[in-house]
């Protein structure tokens, strides 16, 4: 039970001091490239790093993501995983910065929460950028299914 | 001082800041504009709601501009009205607001740029909500008036013939009429209230009534003939009209001579669209009724008894529901 007590306050105190820098880096990222990448690009590293938190797995799925792009030919795609492989080696350095160097498990267990919060960064902005892309090619970037494709209803008309 | 009640004094002075912000918020910022916008955008409430919940639930503002972010691009709703845009860029105000602050207590930055978050989506979302009721009020009020239209309109009636050069008076008589045959002619039917709804057979034989019965017999010829053969008889052998002129009537509205004037006008076009009023059946239903009165009580009689035991109401029931129903022209 104090072990989960201080996960979550690690976790807390991480995700407040942490976030506001994360989210630059991840809108260097995401700003730095020709057009957004699709969405379930970015979907399916935040799962991986969801199940999987920890710096290193998030370094291997970048980097085989990053050579599967460059064999495809998707310049786009290779220059982001190549942005993204480079921040998650930086991640190390901001670690180092919060804690000393002595605790080896509390220095994956910061990894792992950097590295989720990079991948939420990065997903948010990348939607952000879809959307704005949507706008400037009036609505046909991305089609939507489902109710999302509905035109809009007042909220009081019962529905 | 312990340790404690510093923490106190620290807590409660964060609150009196906060409090002081969240006026500032209300009055000095577009927070209500912003709500105004979310109702011009037709965002659910729904949306507002779960934003709302994840301001509520995150540790960090970072998660929730993160939410934001990606509302604005999933949703199109977020970016009309440039409301999503505007949102992000006044959560991000509110933290330089709060790195600004130098009178603020000394608490975790994000902290407060959080709690500040928070108030403002409160704020939002209660203007938001406002607008939504005062538009919904608008639009039931549009109905309303729509409603009150038709009075124009009953203006404009008095081209159709029957309902203003009657008046109530006679129209009610006529509407009684067809009860008065089936109580006067013969026994009431079994089951049938001894008294009935029938008006005094003295009343029919006045001469300036002549008329109206008339023209009551070949209402109710054509409203029995609808139902059966047995209301047409009880019309024809009524006391006001004989049946000479019921059978007129009766004529009238087989094969269209003499076409009645006023509202007999507008019972025969309702009646007509029954497929038991044709011609050939009535005739027939007639001849068979016709010889002996007493056979009148039998069977078809009692359908019309149990039909004219409502009084006028029967009258109303097969003419008055087709009158409303009728749209004005």
């Amino acid at each position: 039970m104090a072990m989960a007590d201080l996960d979550g306050r690690l976790a807390v105190a991480v995700r407040r001091e942490q976030g506001p820098a994360l989210e630059e880096v991840s809108a260097r990222i995401v700003g730095g490239l020709p057009r957004p990448v699709p969405y379930a690009l970015v979907q399916g590293f935040l799962s991986a790093v969801r199940a999987h938190a920890s710096a290193s797995q998030a370094l291997e799925y970048a980097a085989t993501k990053r050579v599967q792009a460059e064999r495809q030919g998707q310049r786009v795609e290779q220059q982001f995983w190549g942005q993204v492989h480079e921040a998650l080696t930086e991640l190390p350095t901001r670690v180092d910065a919060m804690i000393g160097a002595s605790d080896v498990a509390l220095r994956d267990r910061l990894s792992g929460i950097l590295t989720q919060m990079l991948a939420q960064h990065l997903s948010s902005e990348n939607w952000l950028r879809l959307g704005h892309l949507e706008d400037a090619n009036g609505g046909g970037a991305s089609a939507r299914r489902g109710p999302a494709s509905r035109p809009a209803r007042p909220p009081w008309s019962g529905g | 001082m312990t340790a404690a009640m510093s923490d106190a004094v620290q807590l409660l002075a964060y609150r009196r800041w906060l409090a002081g912000e969240a006026d500032w918020i209300a009055s000095g910022t577009q927070a209500t504009d912003l709500g105004r916008r979310a109702r011009r955008a037709y965002l659910d409430r729904n949306q507002i709601r779960n934003l709302q919940r994840v301001a509520e639930t995150s540790v960090s503002a970072s998660d929730l501009t993160d939410y934001v972010k990606t509302q604005i691009g999933k949703h199109g709703q977020w970016r009309r009205e440039d409301f999503g845009p505007a949102l992000l860029e006044e959560l991000n105000r509110l933290r330089a607001r709060t790195s600004d602050q130098t009178g603020a207590p000394a608490t975790g930055g994000s902290g407060r740029h959080l709690d500040l978050c928070r108030l403002y989506l409160r704020q939002m979302a209660a203007a938001y909500l406002y607008f939504i009721a005062v538009d919904a009020t608008a639009a039931r009020a549009a109905p309303a008036a729509r409603v009150e239209r038709p009075a124009p309109r009953q203006e404009r009636a008095p081209a159709r013939p029957e309902p203003a050069e009657r008046p109530p008076r006679q129209r009610r008589e006529r509407q009684e009429r067809p009860s008065t045959p089936l109580e006067t002619s013969a026994e009431p039917a079994a089951g049938e209230p001894a008294g009935g709804v029938a008006a005094p057979p003295t009343e029919h034989a006045e001469p300036e009534s002549a008329p109206v019965a008339e023209s009551s017999a070949e209402t109710t010829v054509k409203a029995g003939a609808t139902r059966g053969g047995g209301d047409a008889e009880a019309a024809i052998a009524g006391p006001g009209g004989t049946p000479g002129q019921a059978t007129g009537g009766l004529r009238s509205l087989s094969f269209g001579e003499g076409r009645p004037e006023d509202g007999d006008t507008a019972v025969e076009e309702r009646a007509a669209p029954s497929d038991e009023s044709r011609p050939e059946e009535v005739a027939a239903t007639i001849s068979e009724v016709m010889p002996s009165r007493e056979d009148a009580t039998e069977s078809p009689r009692s359908d019309a008894t149990g039909t004219a035991e409502h009084g006028e109401g029967a009258a109303d029931s097969a003419i008055t529901p087709t009158r409303e129903s009728e749209p004005a022209q």
